[in-house]
């Protein structure tokens, strides 16, 4: 009788010294939680513990509990999340916005489409370039036409007719970034050397 | 041409090659709320919207405080009350849109939305914690490390 009650009692006081272990004496723990893409398409994060123990979080909302000892995973959902990390998602700077103008084939000449369409990105950049810390970047793009060498010259071209262009509708263009990526990014995938009006471009993002 | 106005472009030039704090910014503050400070090299600075951030930089919010900053690549971040966040490496091209992401969370909370490098380069973009690394496959994610880790 004695002995069966200390060893219930041996083996409770076992069960709360694992359980104080495994919550207080591992240490407290990250917690890290996979959010959903903006765009809705499907993301993944890889956690490694220190221990090299490995773990990949595929669902949005599933959060990975690291320790020193163990990796855990549990679930938490929108509210939740949106609840305790208020000021993350308070502080979080604003998404880019883009904008796209095309251009006729070998130069700098604007599409019609996109020269009337102009206007209304003047107007809307004018808006948020008032934006504290605003920055525009004037990205251009060439289609497969041509050598490399010359897409990326006529790219960048293209970036900095826009830039000229904008300076002249009075948007604040002194700290703007020009990029000319060529014809690295089609936007639309054609054979290779032939033309494509979608790809003569020139992307103005605000961040 | 106009003689004065070349001047004026190369001078223009040299200061913007010149200038250190343009050369090596990695990205810019766009919210602080409260008090947030960057410890950069020896110098403690007072972050304020529109300064610039570099590699190497420890950003650092007190309680009540955050901080949103954009990177070069888009990479978008905040950080919460009582964290800090070291910028560990940065490194980006804007016409092949190559590079490196490095930071390390050492504690509060950090919510992160990769950018332009990690769309087609997601093992170039690294997290660390005391305790784990994080990589990415084209993420969004929040990291909260406890204070007295």
């Amino acid at each position: 009788m004695t002995t069966k009650r200390l060893a219930i009692l041996f083996a409770l006081s076992g069960a709360v010294l694992a359980a104080f272990y495994y919550f207080y004496w591992a240490g407290p723990v990250d917690r890290i939680i996979l959010l959903p893409q903006a765009d809705g398409t499907p993301s993944a994060v890889v956690v490694q513990s220190k221990s090299g123990v490995a773990f990949v979080l595929e669902r949005p909302y599933s959060v990975a509990t690291v320790g020193t000892q163990r990796i855990g995973v549990e679930k938490t959902d929108e509210a939740a999340v949106k609840t305790r990390y208020k000021e993350l998602f308070d502080a979080f700077p604003q998404r880019p916005r883009s904008f796209r103008l095309f251009f006729e084939s070998g130069g700098i000449r604007l599409m019609p489409e996109s020269e009337e369409r102009l206007p209304l990105i003047v107007d809307a950049l004018k808006d948020l370039t008032d934006l504290p810390a605003s920055e525009l970047i004037l990205i251009g793009h060439a289609d497969d036409v041509g050598s490399d060498t010359l897409n990326d010259a006529l790219s960048r071209r293209r970036a900095e007719s826009i830039a000229s262009t904008l300076k002249a509708k009075h948007i604040d263009t002194a700290h703007v970034a020009i990029v000319g990526r060529g014809s690295r990014d089609p936007l639309v995938s054609v054979k290779e050397g032939s033309p494509e009006a979608r790809n003569r471009r020139v992307e103005i993002r605000l961040k | 041409m106009n003689k004065q106005f070349l001047i004026f472009i190369s001078c223009a030039a040299v200061l913007l090659v010149a200038n250190p704090a343009f050369a090596s910014q990695s990205g810019v503050i766009k919210t602080v709320q409260g008090q947030v400070r960057i410890e950069r090299g020896d110098r403690n600075l007072v972050a304020k919207v529109g300064d610039p951030v570099q590699e190497l930089d420890r950003v650092m919010s007190q309680s009540e405080s955050s901080v949103g900053i954009s990177m070069n690549d888009e990479t978008l971040l905040s950080l919460g009350p009582n964290s800090m966040l070291v910028i560990d490496r940065y490194a980006y091209d804007p016409v092949t849109r190559t590079g490196q992401v490095a930071t390390s969370i050492l504690k509060g909370t950090l919510r992160y939305v990769t950018g332009l490098i990690g769309r087609a380069h997601p093992e170039a973009i690294k997290v660390t914690t005391q305790n784990s690394t994080i990589g990415i496959r084209g993420t969004e994610f929040i990291v909260q490390v406890p204070v007295d880790n």
